[in-house]
């Protein structure tokens, strides 16, 4: 701190009574108040004729997290807002201004705070700097980096006990829907105070319990499968479970692009079109609907086959609703993938020895993995057991640091 | 405005049991000039003061972080404004405490102000 003036906010949009000054719990990024010192304040600005923003330097998100050349709209910085009379931008800045320097008070400066009840229920005065600013909005305190492109975090987690192949910690963040995971690392931190455990890191598309049986992809450990070889033209098989209805559509996301069918004159028809649309996608070879019947004006063609056009190219395949009256089901299979073989690209390709003997590996990298798009799907992270850690419980605090790296847009924070 | 020097430092300890201040979650004296920030959360007995990652204490390896450390106090539920009001004024009154200043104490019982209760949590992987 190289000023002894600090600028607090209190908002009354979730702390009107201070009561409920204890943050958000449904949004991480903001809070009810922040004290941030004034050497953090970074610029004041307009955002309209009735907003002033105040950025500072983040408070949970360290400077070091530069995003030049890593993310759009990255910003590593904090935002409060606060609501003011119509074009009094420049005396609510000067009143900042002349409250830092001055050399009274004790530091606390009260940019604003709308609170109107204390915990006793007692009146309070909502107290401005400047009578020009009429309310606070809930600050922006970040806990995730923001913006669009490369993002990296990094967690410590304390391994629990738990049995054979359960979760046995969580990442705090999850990733939206379109990211693509690029690498992940874990490494030993503290060793267990026993001669028990070893993990392994997956993603799964939802949060698992410790405790609770783990599920999804194993992307660091023993059993990963992350690098392809042998390259083949993948084949996905979409099948309808009922034919199409009159007023149906089918509305779909393949390789980013939405295709959309209307019902035309059959249940058949609609699905050739649909086809016939798929095929026309540069990655796509053919898109072959299996004919039944000998004609294709009916209501018993189901299943279209899409071959890839080059072999190793993954087919995203995504989003199919079908809307209208009596609307049928359409499931989505790979039926041959985009290699032959996958193998473990895990370095070295083993688990995570966390158990006091853990002598001499101490750090798994994911190595080189095949990009993992992760489509409409979340993305959670958590460690493995990957032996029995609960019927000889591991014991002290066994810590494992877990990096993940990812192209897409920010994370959330989950505790 | 006047600058406080960095050895302006505040202390913390979790535990009552002496035999439990043995790690980097169980005490930290803290450089004020590296206080990023504080906020209450996710109850209003809580405060956390966000601080610059000093990259372990107690010799543990250094490793980079993707998120500032943290220690969370337990206040009196309600009172992180008073609380937030005492510590500025305790990092402004370098002179009376040549520096140093427990701020909680588990194992002394000694409290630097009426709302702060106790240690919950201090966060710096």
């Amino acid at each position: 701190m190289k000023t002894d003036k600090w600028l607090y906010f209190r908002s009354s949009q979730q702390a009107a009574n201070t009561a409920n000054d204890d943050g958000i719990a449904t949004d991480l990024n903001r809070s009810t108040s922040a004290l941030y010192p004034a050497s953090r304040l970074m610029h004041m600005k307009p955002v309209n004729d009735g907003t002033m923003r105040f950025q500072f330097q983040g408070m949970k998100i360290p400077h070091a997290s530069d995003v030049t050349w890593k993310r759009s709209h990255g910003q590593a910085y904090d935002i409060v807002q606060v609501e003011i009379k119509d074009g009094k931008q420049k005396e609510v800045m000067e009143a900042v201004m002349e409250a830092i320097n001055s050399p009274s008070g004790d530091g606390f400066v009260v940019i604003g705070d709308d609170s109107t009840t204390d915990i006793e229920s007692k009146p309070l005065i909502p107290q401005y700097i400047s009578h020009h600013i009429t309310s606070t909005i809930s600050p922006y305190v970040w806990e995730t980096p923001q913006g669009n492109g490369i993002h990296e975090y990094y967690a410590t987690l304390e391994a629990t006990a738990v049995d054979d192949n359960d979760a046995c910690a969580s990442f705090p963040i999850k990733l939206p829907a379109q990211s693509v995971i690029l690498e992940a690392a874990i490494r030993i931190f503290s060793d267990a105070d026993n001669d028990i455990g070893s993990v392994s890191l997956k993603l799964h598309s939802v949060a698992i319990a410790d405790d609770a049986s783990s599920a999804g992809t194993e992307i660091v450990g023993f059993d990963a499968a992350t690098r392809g070889e042998e390259s083949q033209v993948e084949k996905s098989t979409l099948t309808l479970d009922d034919p199409f209805a009159s007023g149906n559509s089918i509305t779909s996301l393949i390789q980013g692009k939405v295709i959309t069918q209307d019902f035309a004159t059959s249940s058949d028809n609609t699905l050739k079109l649909y086809a016939a649309q798929i095929a026309a996608l540069p990655s796509v070879a053919t898109a072959a609907i299996t004919v039944v019947g000998s004609n294709q004006t009916g209501t018993d063609d189901r299943v279209i086959v899409i071959t890839g056009t080059n072999p190793g190219d993954h087919i995203q395949i995504e989003q199919i609703t079908i809307t209208g009256t009596s609307a049928p089901d359409m499931a989505i299979a790979i039926t041959q993938t985009a290699f032959e073989n996958y193998y473990n690209a895990s370095t070295p390709p083993l688990d995570l020895d966390i158990s006091s003997d853990a002598t001499a590996i101490k750090g798994i990298h994911s190595g080189p993995i095949d990009p993992i798009y992760r489509g409409r799907e979340e993305t959670h992270f958590h460690l493995c057991a990957k032996e029995d850690m609960k019927s000889t419980p591991v014991t002290g605090k066994p810590t494992v640091g877990v990096y993940i790296k990812w192209w897409g847009t920010a994370a959330t924070a989950l505790v | 405005m006047k600058a406080i020097e960095s050895n302006n430092m505040w202390y913390f300890r979790r535990h009552s049991s002496i035999s439990s201040d043995d790690g980097d979650d169980a005490s930290i004296a803290l450089p004020v000039d590296q206080i990023t920030g504080m906020t209450p959360g996710p109850s209003n007995a809580l405060l956390r003061i966000y601080f610059v990652n000093l990259g372990g204490i107690h010799n543990v390896q250094t490793i980079d972080a993707t998120q500032n450390a943290y220690v969370q106090l337990n206040i009196d539920a309600g009172r992180a404004r008073e609380v937030m009001e005492f510590l500025v004024q305790a990092a402004n009154s370098k002179t009376h405490h040549q520096g140093y200043r427990t701020i909680f104490d588990a194992h002394t019982g000694e409290s630097a102000f009426k709302h702060i209760k106790g240690v919950q949590n201090i966060h710096n992987h």
